[in-house]
């Protein structure tokens, strides 16, 4: 499975584009992070991929079939999408919430089966929440929501997985739990697309890195490609010095550390 | 977080998922024989007294009201000695009546919980009634217009009504939805402005009402506040055809579509990237809610609030499955609104009437909401 | 004061200041000349053209009688044809508009929150069940007759001391609106008072008054065709000016008004503080829930002066700070005599169109149709805006 971007121009309805002439690809079972500063249209290069904005020009290709004319429900086949944090009016219990992930399978005038119950649950204990199976959706932490959404998302089956800012608003701890999940999910075969503000999380999963720029042409390739001193002081405007180093186990581990003058 | 040591297996979820399935299976026969023991309790009551009759007379008086309409059906002889037959059971008319008023309060009751169970579903806002977005108001005008132009006639004329509140209605909440739409710039599906609004416009209607309520002569608003509050109900045979046929059009929608409606709780752009159509489950659910709560409202008159709070008792009770807030607001909306009656009936003002089921309602109503409005988690906006 | 709480809330240069503060004092003189000029208007040209044909020559008659005898009024200090009631009517129309307008500022202010006013906060209905059921309670038909003036205009007396009681529990019911609406709008928003809980309160504790007005109405006719209480009910309800237009209604209805306003006025520096936020106010050394407490008992017992003698009079206290804030800005020190000066002006012509289409007597139906409109396309506008809760 590949999805791929030619020549997409995306923007909001009657706004000028935002960002001009992306071209990019992502294979199952490959990770790629979207970086970039603030406001230079990751959220609307997602939407945009996702069909929930119209795109101004360009093609989306998925195995080469271009998915312009696709249903919802043919696209919730392939695709599953986790957004920025939200949270339900309702209490919902933790397992409604990942059986909801198996909607589309179901149909509109549907119920779930039990086939339907033990995929939601596999996609539980995949994610370790099955502990929380009974808690309610309001009541649970942050980075424990983020797992449950995962979870959700990984019960619809889909080839990918787009994740808008898996690691926002987290603490240290739960930061690297999600990511130890995420690098996980590339074992399964899913493709994975997600924005992060941090090239750290890049490195930690030996990802592709598509770097979008204000006002310049985007940059693809692998991390180590991509993510250098002098990309990141073009992109962000600050100076960040590479380390290199080995782990524990012999590994070489790269990290980004910014420079404060 | 994960540990690795209180990691359940898959097999114990198989079996916390059929003994959730028995829990909510046990509570919902509890709820349908605590319904039944209800309208059981108000056949018994008199209309006119606070007495009860022998529930061994009610069932008497029941089945051989059902024998004789079964009779007059098929032309079976037993028809022509009815009103020997009729003579010598005691209460029958009153029993019958009041079989009749129940079965229409509790069909309103279910109707307007549906109703709001939907609204607050696709709005995403736990107060999102019917009546905050002006519905009820509309209802009100509609009888209002009504009553002004056929006067006492007005009382039987079950489907003029109809027709003249379901015009008000879907005016009205066209209007607030078009202006919460203005308001909110088209961007989102905006349920806050659509609610100010709602109140907005409602408080205007009240008060034009309030007007023509003094200008009215003393018989005109007689007609009006018995109809509009609820304390005559219609009991001719149109009104229940009329009744079944917006219970079956709305809820039949609603009952195959009873899992889908969950989809829609999280965010648009969750449920199309889930593979469902926002859209489309939102049209339906307020179509059939409007059908609903109108209907409703028409036979039970003002007793909106039913819809505003019987979702979050059955929320509280079993959970925020749609599917299964279908059910349990079904009965409890039901089993409440033919409370708030028997309770109405027990009250006496002046020398014709109880005292209306719609006070009844809001008296129970109005703190459940506060409580509701106080245990938000979210802030607001 | 050394901190300019102006539009930009930022340190200006002190001329600038100053010419600004004194461009806004103009326009306060230009509304007070208007304010005038209205009043002279409406009382000289204010006809009831229900059920009149309309023409030129017809208008002039009218107006020159008016003229004639409030000539005759001045010179012979006799009453003709009741022009001097027209004008202590007229003044008290204005000094009810001036109080709603002045508290529906303050409201705003104190609460932080745009959509607070008199008829949102719950004073109004409060006051007004207070009222009703007092009339229904422990009034008769006996203690509530109906007179007619030399306006040729029917109105309502009610005995002094039903009306001194009335009056009391209109007053505990302003108080206990405020207090329930306010406050579990406030605690459902933990803290800041914000928009929707408070409109949907107010809304449902608004829709609970009419019915139970309603069922007052209905018991009435039931048991007792023709009960007077229900006229009672009506001024309360529908807002009227007909019942009050004495000299001694007048003092009645203005003393009241005139100590409160003034009272806000001389504390309307203080309310510029309040309303960037009640810790700023307490570092800078302000004693909050004094002031706090102060300005709405003293709003409050002004919505029950106007509730008990004119009735309910919505919407007014919610839009006129809007418009006061379009001309002169969010400054509490012109903006409150400008909102005030502007209440009497719009009341004034509210009244003098509502008794023109023959609804005198149902001064909230106008203002409601008016004003809610208005009030709708406010809320529109500051929603598009999206503050619509300050701070």
């Amino acid at each position: 499975m590949k999805l791929e971007l030619h020549n997409v121009f995306c923007c909001y309805d009657g706004y000028p584009p935002v960002l001009k002439d992306v071209n990019f690809s992502v294979s199952s079972g490959e990770i790629c992070c979207l970086l970039g500063p603030n406001g230079v249209g990751k959220t609307t290069l997602f939407k945009t991929i996702l069909k929930l904005i119209k795109k101004q020009h360009g093609e989306i290709l998925i195995d080469g079939e271009n998915i312009d004319h696709w249903s919802p429900g043919k696209m919730a086949k392939h695709m599953a999408y986790v957004s920025q944090f939200h949270v339900p009016p309702f209490p919902y219990k933790v397992r409604d919430v990942v059986l909801l992930g198996r909607i589309n399978s179901i149909s509109y005038f549907g119920q779930p089966t039990d086939l339907d119950y033990r995929i939601a649950e596999e996609a539980m204990v995949d994610m370790g929440i099955d502990h929380l199976h009974d808690k309610a959706y309001t009541d649970i932490s942050g980075g424990e929501r983020q797992l449950v959404m995962l979870a959700r998302a990984l019960a619809q089956e889909p080839n990918f997985l787009i994740l808008d800012e898996p690691t926002a608003n987290l603490d240290y701890g739960n930061m690297i739990r999600v990511m130890s999940k995420i690098r996980h999910l590339k074992d399964k075969g899913i493709g994975v697309i997600m924005t992060t503000h941090s090239p750290d999380h890049a490195f930690m999963c030996q990802s592709t890195v598509v770097m979008l720029q204000k006002d310049e042409p985007l940059l693809f390739g692998s991390c180590t490609d991509v993510i250098t001193e002098k990309n990141l002081k073009d992109a962000y405007g600050i100076s960040v010095k590479l380390v290199e180093f080995f782990d524990h186990k012999g590994r070489l581990m790269r990290m980004c550390s910014p420079i404060i003058d | 977080m994960q540990t690795g040591h209180d990691v359940i297996n898959k097999s114990s979820l198989h079996i916390f998922r059929a003994e959730e399935r028995h829990r909510t299976r046990r509570l919902l026969v509890i709820s349908i024989a605590a319904f039944v023991l209800l309208f059981a309790f108000s056949m018994c009551l008199r209309t006119s007294q606070v007495d009860l009759i022998s529930p061994v007379v009610a069932m008497q008086n029941l089945f051989t009201w059902l024998k004789l309409v079964v009779a007059k059906w098929l032309d079976l002889p037993l028809y022509l000695e009815s009103e020997a037959i009729i003579s010598k059971l005691p209460f029958y008319f009153e029993t019958v009546a009041r079989f009749k008023i129940s079965v229409i309060t509790v069909v309103s009751g279910m109707m307007l919980a549906l109703a709001g169970a939907l609204y607050q579903g696709v709005f995403r806002n736990p107060i999102a009634a019917p009546t905050m977005l002006g519905v009820a108001s509309g209802i009100e005008l509609g009888i209002l217009v009504m009553v002004l132009k056929y006067a006492n006639a007005a009382y039987s004329m079950t489907a003029k009504r109809y027709r003249y509140c379901y015009s008000f209605a879907l005016v009205i909440l066209l209007i607030v939805m078009l202006t919460g739409k203005i308001a909110s710039r088209g961007k989102k599906f905006a349920v806050t402005d659509m609610l100010l609004v709602g109140a907005a416009i409602s408080q205007i209607i009240n008060v034009l009402i309030s007007y023509y309520r003094f200008e009215m002569e003393d018989e005109l608003l007689i007609v009006f506040q018995e109809i509009s509050s609820g304390i005559y109900i219609n009991i001719q045979t149109i009104s229940f055809i009329i009744l079944g046929v917006a219970f079956i059009v709305s809820v039949i929608p609603i009952h195959l579509l009873r899992y889908s409606f969950n989809a829609v709780c999280f965010s648009d752009d969750d449920a199309f990237t889930m593979g469902i159509n926002p859209r489309i489950i939102r049209f339906i659910a307020l179509i059939c809610g409007t059908i609903m709560i109108t209907a409703a409202m028409v036979h039970c008159g003002n007793v909106g609030m039913i819809s505003l709070i019987v979702p979050h008792i059955c929320r509280y009770l079993f959970g925020s499955d749609f599917k299964k807030i279908y059910y349990a607001s079904g009965i409890f909306g039901g089993m409440l609104l033919l409370a708030c009656r028997d309770i109405s009936g027990l009250f006496y003002f002046g020398y014709s009437g109880v005292l209306p089921i719609g006070s009844i309602v809001s008296m129970i109503a109005a703190p459940i909401f506060v409580i509701v409005l106080l245990q938000q988690r979210k802030g607001w906006e | 004061m050394q901190i300019d709480f102006g539009e930009k809330n930022t340190f200006k240069d002190e001329e600038t200041r100053r010419l600004g503060v004194s461009k806004k004092n103009r326009s306060i003189v230009i509304l007070a000349i208007s304010l005038v000029l209205v009043y002279i208007y409406s009382v000289f040209f204010t006809v009831n053209l229900y059920g009149n044909n309309l023409s030129l020559a017809w208008y002039l008659q009218i107006v020159s009688r008016k003229i004639q005898d409030f000539s005759n009024f001045i010179l012979s200090r006799g009453a003709t044809n009741g022009i001097h009631f027209t004008i202590f009517r007229h003044m008290i129309v204005v000094l009810v508009g001036a109080a709603l307008a002045g508290c529906g500022a303050v409201y705003q202010g104190l609460f932080r929150n745009a959509m607070a006013g008199p008829s949102t906060l719950g004073v109004q209905a409060g006051g007004l069940l207070g009222g009703m059921l007092y009339v229904y309670f422990f009034t008769d038909s006996s203690s509530i007759s109906i007179k007619y003036s030399e306006l040729q205009a029917a109105y309502q007396e009610m005995d002094v001391f039903h009306r001194n009681m009335q009056g009391i529990c209109i007053l505990v019911g302003c108080f206990v609106g405020i207090i329930l609406v306010a406050g579990i709008s406030k605690m459902a928003s933990r803290g800041k008072l914000s928009t929707l809980p408070l409109i949907l309160t107010g809304f449902l504790f608004s829709s609970l008054i009419n019915s139970v007005a309603g069922l007052m109405q209905y018991y009435m006719v039931l048991t007792n065709p023709g009960d007077l209480r229900s006229n009672a009910m009506r001024s309360l309800m529908m807002g009227t000016f007909d019942n009050t237009f004495t000299l001694e209604h007048l003092l009645l209805v203005g003393m009241p008004i005139l100590v409160c306003l003034s009272v806000l006025l001389s504390l309307r520096s203080k309310i510029n503080v309040l309303v960037f936020g009640d810790d700023e106010a307490l570092s800078m050394g302000m004693r909050v829930n004094l002031f706090h407490n102060i300005l709405l008992t003293v709003c409050t017992i002004m919505v029950a002066v106007t509730i008990s003698f004119c009735g309910q009079i919505g919407f007014i206290g919610l839009i006129i700070p809007h418009i006061g804030r379009l001309l002169v800005g969010p400054d509490y020190r012109v903006l409150l005599p400008t909102s005030m000066i502007l209440g009497g002006i719009v009341m004034l012509l509210v009244y003098s169109f509502a008794i023109s289409v023959g609804y005198g007597s149902n001064i909230n139906l106008a203002t409601s149709l008016i004003s809610g409109t208005l009030f709708i396309i406010f809320l529109i506008t500051y929603r598009r805006k999206r503050n619509a809760d300050w701070a």
